[in-house]
């Protein structure tokens, strides 16, 4: 039996899960997933750092070697059928048969989940394929078959979407319209999405969640205020004399860093910088340069995985 | 989840795949040469009208000679090389293990399809014996529509012969084409089989050979050979090996797409 619906139950949650590759490599390291309810959680990491082993863990398509898995609180290994029918997933590459159209590849799968053949026109005008007839699915580009893929993962109309690097070779425009889409499914039909990437800036304009890995660990998890908040910001100061500038600076209680020609300072209001200003200005400083450091989300993912 | 919706998803899969196509041929490839050969060289036909009741049944024997040693073994090799390549081609095995289906009705709704397309096969190559003898009188005087009566029941119970002892073959080429993603390593080992059970028919241990069995059927069934081979105990027990080993490799693979 499934868990009645308690907001309190992360939708995914995992506990110490590890994956070691028969070559001994460890591929994912003690991992603590909790992805809320109604989330769209951003699993982020280089290329090799464990996403897509972690999420084919999730879905039990590698066996899983320790820990556990949880998704609306119910353990995966006991009720595996239950979760999956609640579940469209899209693994890496979008499963497609090339050999069939758009709609001939929904039917297999609306035939396995009983889907109907309004459901099936449904998806396919919801991805932009209503249009794309008989063409079959080896003519479509890769934008196409990145859309059939999330069209097959919707069709039973899931909880859960996990789909990994749904963006891949997509164009501009393509990735606005996934993103889009993904944005959508969230909001109307409250669907929790888990979205592995490595591209940081799409990733930044659409989750609320966030999970950073590398080597297998996780090296960071939750909202993404929270991400940017953990992480120092600054002004940088330059001047032609940093280390009489500096000595000031200390007696004023402001503690900075030296680095090459100019000095990093900590996170200070308009009103502190312009105080600074004029205070080094009298004390015969040249300032050449002063510069408030905001950083990004990719800033923030470099220095985390560095 | 229903085996008969899984099972038809199966079935659609193959549609317009390269194994109908080959299915086609391999039914049809015997009785088309038989058609053109009595079209060209009716005197090839003209000996079995004299024996009406027994025409059908030389016509099937004849059929069948070319069919167990080669086109039947190589059709089931291929045909199950495409189908599971299907899966593994397309990149789909992942995205049928995380559908809510359980391993038994996935592995067992795809072994039913392509049951079901030998079943199709061994019913147009018979259709096709029928008008390798019906074609042919269009275009020759001396041949006729043979209006003899057709032996059904004896068909129909050497059909099932031939189609039975075509399971440890089939069954075999099944599991390594599941478990395989390399299409050549199934491939590989169906040719040589194919090939080796040319060349060792008269060898002692030819029950060794799987793909033998619809020949050696096929000798045994026109009182061609003198061997006392069982070859329905053999083909009984390694189908029912071949099934078993075939679905506990799938079932217990560690990587599932």
């Amino acid at each position: 039996m499934m868990h009645q619906k308690n907001i309190s139950i992360p939708s995914i949650e995992t506990k110490n899960l590890h994956y070691r590759f028969s070559s001994g490599q460890v591929a994912v390291d003690q991992i603590a997933l909790s992805v809320p309810e109604g989330s769209i959680y951003g699993f982020l990491g280089p290329n090799g750092a464990g996403k897509t082993t972690t999420l084919r863990l999730l879905l039990g398509l590698l066996r899983k070697q320790q820990g556990e898995i949880r998704f609306f609180g119910t353990s995966f290994h006991d009720h595996r059928l239950a979760v999956l029918s609640r579940v469209g997933t899209m693994i890496e590459t979008p499963s497609v048969y090339g050999h069939l159209s758009a709609r001939n590849n929904l039917r297999i799968w609306a035939k396995i989940q009983g889907s109907t053949e309004g459901r099936i026109n449904e998806v396919l005008e919801l991805v932009g394929l209503m249009n794309s007839g008989k063409k079959k699915a080896d003519a479509f580009s890769l934008g196409m078959k990145q859309r059939l893929g999330i069209a097959v993962a919707l069709l039973h109309q899931p909880r859960i979407l996990i789909l990994d690097e749904p963006t891949n070779g997509l164009d501009p425009k393509g990735i606005i319209e996934i993103r889009d889409l993904l944005k959508r499914l969230n909001q109307e039909h409250r669907i929790t999405i888990l979205i592995s990437s490595h591209i940081l800036a799409e990733v930044e304009k659409l989750v609320t969640h966030i999970g950073v890995i590398n080597h297998g660990k996780l090296l960071f998890q939750g909202t993404l205020a929270e991400l940017v908040s953990k992480q120092s910001s600054g002004v940088l100061l330059e001047t032609d004399q940093n280390e009489a500038a500096m000595s000031i600076l200390k007696k004023q209680g402001i503690i900075c860093d030296s680095q090459k020609a100019f000095l990093l300072l900590p996170s200070l209001k308009k009103e502190e910088i312009a105080a600074l200003i004029s205070l080094l200005t009298h004390a015969g400083i040249s300032i050449y340069r002063v510069e408030p450091i905001d950083k990004n989300l990719e800033s923030i993912f470099m220095d985390l995985i560095k | 989840m229903n085996f008969i919706q899984v099972y038809r998803s199966e079935w659609l899969k193959k549609n317009g795949s390269m194994a109908v196509w080959l299915m086609l041929a391999g039914a049809f490839f015997v009785p088309m040469i038989n058609t053109l050969l009595f079209i060209f060289y009716p005197e090839r036909l003209i000996p079995a009208y004299d024996t009406p009741t027994e025409f059908w049944m030389i016509l099937f024997t004849r059929s069948w000679n070319s069919m167990v040693v080669l086109f039947l073994p190589l059709g089931l090799v291929l045909v199950n090389s495409m189908l599971c390549q299907i899966e593994y081609k397309n990149n789909t095995w992942k995205q049928i293990h995380a559908t809510p289906i359980p391993y038994t009705t996935i592995y067992f709704a795809k072994l039913s399809v392509i049951l079901v397309m030998l079943v199709q096969l061994f019913f147009l190559f018979n259709v096709g014996i029928y008008a390798s003898a019906v074609i042919p009188s269009f275009f020759r005087t001396e041949l006729h529509v043979p209006y003899y009566p057709i032996p059904v029941k004896q068909i129909l119970n050497e059909n099932l012969n031939y189609f039975f002892v075509a399971l440890p073959m089939l069954l075999l080429q099944f599991m390594l084409s599941m478990h395989f993603r390399n299409f050549v390593i199934p491939l590989g080992v169906g040719l040589v089989m194919v090939v080796l059970g040319i060349t060792a028919i008269s060898w002692e241990h030819h029950y060794l050979i799987p793909s033998l069995y619809p020949f050696l059927y096929h000798l045994a069934a026109n009182q061609s050979t003198t061997q006392t081979f069982q070859v329905f105990q053999w083909a009984s027990f390694t189908s029912l090996s071949f099934l078993l080993l075939g679905f506990l490799l799938y079932r217990f693979k560690p990587n599932k797409g």
